[in-house]
């Protein structure tokens, strides 16, 4: 355990996934009979710090139940997931409770995932509130700093979310995520509901937190359209597997699974169509 | 210039009732949709390569204005114009809040609770819809300009069979009866999906996937022969590459049905392949208008210029060229109740005048068939 930890390649490994597997039982309405449904079916996953893995994969393919399982908003049915050189699976509640502040999940819909009354400082502290830092005026400094880091105003911070637009909603779930202080962020579909002006400005947004705290992502899309300006490393994921992973430039240059052809042909290109094919 | 004979064929496929053909030099025929001679009065065509005299839709100055819950009247729409020949795809790229769905609902005038045209005129095919009575509005509605709607899940009835909810449509509009009503049903799911269309027919919507649901919402737009579809986000909810097949078949219906096309999307790549022409569209109002591909490659205004540069590689060039920062427009739309009193993008302008901030631009044409409404052209 000690030598493993002091080897170079695991030192640098944040998050390590070993054959995790979820299965969900199903049953037929007035049915006896139970069907399993593997929705996560032996993934093996490795992010190195400070870097950012996409995991790509069409809707039901399982990339979110991953990433639920991942913080432990489901119990996988098998594998070990390593954070840190420790395995997530078998520590106490207040070991996961400590460790869990440093995984944060970041969800494709902010409008949705932010309580609309609240307003925009009541949402970034609230994490600080529920683990119980600081006093009062502490978090209320930390959260101003932190609506100042992601780009938002403080005269804003007695506003409702419900008055912030789709992407100043993104950013004050960035803000939020931050507040515990993580080192990994899952970005669930964090950039598909956005407009492209606001996309760019968050996945600039990203990279500069990546630089300035060191943090890991893990970005989980089907869309690649932006996996290029974020990812490090990408794993296309398929029916519950991995079908095939390497460095995401690779990847995106010379795809060699099919599902993976499909999905880098299928990224709608201005190129493509400005070039005079279309019929006369 | 010699006339080509324009006449009318009653001979089948069943779905076209009454249907135009336009004879060409080398002896083919090619089938129009219905709405194309109207449009045409003079006969002239298309795929001739000559300009058509009319258009199919005609907006004037349109101007929408939304009333809030403190009775504050707020402008969703501003003076905006532009045509719609017959079989011609015109998109309409703005993002959220930018009044480009608005648009089309307007158009439809199906507009939210407190919504109002308050200022300009819709004509299509010779009427003027912003006048017209309810009546009228429910005959031309579904039947000569339809929607295809955004989310596949919630447009379709879900206890109903697709094939009857198609039918439905052409029974609602032509008052058939129903067994005829269900063949040219068939007949229209039979020009989206390539095969098992009994089975599909027969489907309820929660058997079918999302792909092939919005494949019965495109059935379902084209049953009656449409002359104009508007299409809102048509592959919004759909994955990678059920959009890219979705895509697909607009391309291919379009040339097919020579059906005109309005396109209504945020992504500058989605419209790439379908749109002819372009409006781009800013806190409720058009700010170039022009053909995609001269737009595309040489945008005039700085919105437009900037929208396309946050476009992500994956999307244009190279999706391979590594890790690293979007040319991003700083800042965000302005709140439509409170308006700047100038240019509504000069906030965020990185080519801002000083005039920018005293009125709006006027129409410029900096080049044929172009317009742009910004104080560096003129204004």
């Amino acid at each position: 355990m000690a030598a493993e930890q002091t080897s170079p390649e695991v030192a640098s490994t944040l998050l390590r996934v070993k054959g995790l597997r979820k299965f969900y039982e199903q049953r037929r309405w007035l049915s006896r009979r139970r069907f399993v449904v593997p929705a996560v079916d032996g993934v093996d996953l490795a992010i190195a710090r400070g870097t950012t893995l996409a995991l790509v994969g069409e809707s039901g393919s399982g990339k979110s139940t991953l990433a639920r399982c991942l913080v432990r908003l489901e119990e996988p049915t098998a594998g070990e997931i390593w954070y840190d050189g420790k395995n997530l699976l078998l520590l106490s509640r207040a070991e996961l409770r400590a460790i869990q502040a440093h995984i944060q999940l970041i969800f494709q819909d902010p409008a949705a995932a932010l309580n609309p009354r609240l307003t925009a400082l009541e949402i970034v502290v609230e994490p600080l509130l529920v683990q119980g830092r600081g006093t009062r005026r502490e978090r209320r400094e930390r959260g101003l700093a932190l609506m100042e880091q992601v780009g938002l105003l403080s005269q804003w911070a007695e506003r409702p979310a419900a008055e912030f637009s789709g992407g100043q909603r993104q950013r004050l779930a960035i803000a939020r995520a931050l507040a515990l202080e993580p080192r990994l962020l899952i970005l669930d579909e964090a950039l598909s509901a956005l407009d492209l002006s606001v996309q760019a400005q968050i996945v600039n947004l990203l990279l500069e937190l990546q630089v300035s705290r060191g943090l890991t992502y893990l970005y989980i899309t089907h869309d690649l359209s932006l996996v290029g300006h974020l990812a490090d490393e990408m794993a296309v994921m398929q029916r519950g597997r991995i079908v095939e992973r390497a460095s995401a430039p690779e990847l995106l240059r010379h795809p060699q699974h099919a599902h993976t052809r499909a999905l880098v042909a299928a990224v709608p290109r201005v190129e493509a169509f400005t070039s005079g094919q279309v019929a006369p | 210039m010699a006339t080509h004979p324009v006449h009318f064929d009653l001979s089948p496929p069943p779905l076209h009732t009454a249907r135009l053909v336009c004879s060409l030099a080398s002896g083919k025929t090619l089938f129009l949709a219905p709405g194309f001679a109207e449009a045409q009065p003079g006969g002239g065509c298309l795929l001739h390569g000559r300009p058509p005299q009319a258009a199919l839709l005609r907006v004037r100055d349109l101007t929408v204005q939304l009333a809030t819950d403190t009775g504050a009247a707020i402008p969703v729409v501003e003076a905006v114009s532009f045509d719609i020949a017959a079989g011609e795809a015109v998109g309409i790229l703005g993002e959220s809040g930018c009044g480009k769905t608005t648009t089309a609902l307007a158009l439809l005038r199906l507009l939210p609770p407190g919504g109002k045209i308050v200022r300009g005129s819709i004509e299509f095919a010779g009427r003027e819809l912003v006048t017209s009575g309810e009546r009228e509005l429910e005959k031309i509605r579904g039947a000569e300009i339809s929607l295809i709607f955004q989310e596949p899940g919630i447009a379709l009835h879900p206890m109903r069979r697709v094939g009857d909810q198609v039918g439905e449509v052409i029974h609602a509009h032509r008052g058939w009866n129903w067994k005829r009503c269900r063949e040219e049903a068939a007949t229209a799911l039979a020009q989206v999906f390539s095969g098992e269309i009994s089975r599909i027919s027969e489907a309820y919507p929660h058997q079918l996937s999302g792909g092939q649901r919005q494949r019965v919402l495109i059935a379902q737009a084209l049953a009656c022969r449409p002359a104009l579809v508007i299409a809102d986000e048509p592959t919004a909810s759909l994955d990678a590459t059920t959009q890219a097949e979705i895509l697909a078949l607009i391309k291919d219906l379009k040339l097919r049905l020579g059906v005109a096309l309005l396109l209504i999307s945020h992504n500058p790549a989605i419209l790439a392949g379908l749109a002819d022409r372009i409006l781009v569209m800013y806190s409720g109002r058009v700010v170039e208008e022009g053909p995609l591909e001269r737009v595309y490659r040489a945008p005039l205004h700085p919105y437009t210029k900037g929208l396309l540069a946050s476009m992500p590689r994956g999307a244009s060039e190279s999706p391979a060229a590594g890790k690293g920062k979007l040319p991003a427009i700083s800042g965000s739309p302005p709140d439509p109740a409170r308006l700047p009193p100038g240019c509504p993008f000069e906030p965020r302008c990185p080519d801002r005048l000083a005039i920018c901030t005293t009125r709006g631009p006027a129409e410029v044409q900096p080049e044929a068939a172009r317009r742009v409404w910004c104080f560096k052209y003129g204004g």
